[in-house]
């Protein structure tokens, strides 16, 4: 029955590390770059969100508030950051994402402090109890629409990527860049909206999880390392093999924390990914590794 | 149609092209030879707005400023890249859907190109990178002429295709020459300069001779360096 509970406690939390990894995935897919300032960006409009949630009482607003300071955030990252060095380097890129992790981490401490700020739970009420049997299951309420949140976004923005015309230009722009320019396809408008999508993404996980890490500079230090983890687990090339791959990691977690010990939980993720990485980088479900396209 | 002066492009200290000038007329077929590394794919790259050029460019009377992909697209003025550059991972239809990504009536110019190659038609759900070589060829000429091109760049389509293929790909410029301005880049001269009204011969950046096909055909240094006669 543990088995069964652990797994159920770890679907929601594993669908936020999913959507983490997609979002990472999404910006690493088509712009090239590793992006390590991920959770923290999101962190910062998180913040962002709480004042708006401080200042005004309406979740909806503070929520919205955030997510499109996230996309902003993005875009000006893409614009003022990676623009200039895009066509350079990509170690430049990434160097540049290690920076502003730390100065996004700064930025927060000094505008909002070290405090642990509360966020309310989108959805209260009494948890979902399952009988089976003499056994009972426990799925709190809030945890159902992390994952009914989770699965939404994915399957939108998977739709947009299919069909939308700018959604095909952003595979296209990943696939091949100057095919995608000689048909006209502003590359540089696809990057800063992939940007955009992908720290919105970020803002939309931190936002889900506040209430249980709290807000403070440091609530997103375990989302990246897992995102970044599910990422490999599933293989960067394909967008969905990081919703997997989050799942997975999400169960294994709850599973090592009920069988094993809680504290252990992040060193066996570690190990995962050097696993993963040593034995098959491509990932559980990608093809054999061609570039990063 | 097309004006061009002092066009250069460098890469860092390289010099690809050194200040060359030439020009289309509507309804043209011109086509640029050369040697390897002699500079045809940084002229088109230079038109296309695909890597950073100097000189002037002139497209349908209007200027087109250097790294303008876009712009020149939307003006029609469409390259089909070396090395055919489509989305192997998109399917045949999606990879003719991004032709029209600028301009062009996805739905007409479907028709037309589908027309033009009855075989992508067949493989319109496939994914690109499934085709073969030639198939990927025609999808990318396909995919140019979704754009609906005024003046169509084509750098060196007849590369990697069987002869049979190559005779049919020329046959269908033919047929493209009525609606559309064409400038063709080719290692294949002789084949070039049968289909072509004039051509430009490009040697180390810069252009060493030029005339109209008849002229290239009978000059004695021409025929040695590039047609192998
Ligand atoms: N990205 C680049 N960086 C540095 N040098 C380059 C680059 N692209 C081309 N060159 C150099 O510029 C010169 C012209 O190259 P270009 O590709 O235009 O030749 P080409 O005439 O198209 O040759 P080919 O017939 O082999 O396609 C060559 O000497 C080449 O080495
Ligand atoms: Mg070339």
């Amino acid at each position: 029955m543990l088995v069964l509970q652990s797994i159920i406690l770890g679907i929601p939390q594993g669908a936020l590390y999913g959507l983490m990894g997609f979002g990472i995935a999404l910006i690493f897919r088509s712009v090239g770059t590793m992006n390590f300032a991920h959770g923290n960006a999101g962190m910062v409009c998180v913040f962002v969100a709480f004042s708006v949630f401080t200042a005004t009482g309406s979740i909806i607003l503070s929520i919205l508030c955030g997510i499109i300071v996230g996309f902003l955030l993005g875009v000006i990252i893409d614009k003022a950051l990676m623009g200039p060095i895009k066509h350079l380097s990509h170690a430049g890129m990434l160097m540049i994402t290690l920076g502003l992790l730390m100065i996004f981490e700064g930025a927060a401490q000094l505008i909002w402090g070290t405090d642990y700020q509360q966020f309310p739970e989108l959805l209260r009420g009494e948890p979902l109890i399952m009988r089976l049997g003499e056994n009972k299951l426990i799925m709190p309420l809030n945890d159902l629409l992390i994952t009914a949140v989770a699965v939404a976004v994915s399957i939108i923005i998977a739709l947009y990527l299919k069909y939308a015309k700018l959604g095909i230009a952003t595979r296209a722009r990943a696939q091949d860049p100057i095919g995608a320019k000689v048909v006209g396809i502003d590359t540089n408008m696809v990057d800063s909206l992939v940007w955009g999508i992908g720290i919105s993404i970020s803002v939309l996980v931190g936002i889900l999880i506040a209430p249980k890490t709290y807000i403070h500079p440091g609530m997103m230090g375990n989302m990246q390392i897992y995102g970044f983890t599910a990422g490999v687990l599933g293989g960067f090339e394909s967008l969905f093999g990081a919703i997997a791959g989050g799942l997975i990691l999400g169960i294994l977690e709850k599973l090592v924390g009920a069988y094993i010990s809680p504290d252990y939980q992040l060193s066996i993720v570690l190990i995962i990914i050097i696993i993963m990485l040593a034995v098959k980088p491509s990932g559980l479900f990608g093809k054999k590794s061609s570039g990063r396209v | 149609m097309l004006q061009v002066e002092d066009l250069k492009v460098n890469y860092g200290h390289i010099k690809a092209v050194k200040g060359i000038s030439f020009y289309l007329k509507k309804g043209e077929i011109v086509s640029i030879l050369g040697a390897n590394g002699a500079g045809k794919t940084s002229t088109l790259f230079g038109l296309g707005g695909i890597v950073k050029r100097e000189g002037s460019v002139f497209f349908k009377e209007e200027n087109i400023p250097s790294s303008a992909s876009v712009k020149s697209a939307k003006m029609g003025l469409i390259l089909c890249p070396e090395n055919r550059r489509v989305f192997p991972e998109l399917l045949v239809e999606e990879n003719l859907r991004m032709g029209s990504f600028a301009r062009g009536e996805f739905k007409e110019r479907l028709a037309f190109v589908y027309e033009l190659f009855s075989k992508l038609k067949e493989r319109r759900t496939q994914t690109a990178g499934s085709l073969s070589g030639g198939e990927q060829q025609m999808l990318a000429v396909g995919r140019s002429l979704m754009s609906d091109p005024e003046l169509l760049m084509l750098d060196e389509p007849s590369l990697g295709l069987a002869p049979v293929i190559v005779d049919e790909l020329f046959r269908v410029l033919v047929k493209l020459k009525d609606k559309m301005t064409i400038l063709l880049v080719e290692q294949n001269a002789l084949k070039a300069l049968k289909i072509s009204d004039r051509a430009y011969v490009l040697q180390n950046g810069n252009i060493v001779h030029s005339g109209t096909s008849a002229e290239l055909l009978a000059d004695e240094s021409v025929k040695k360096a590039y047609l192998g006669m």
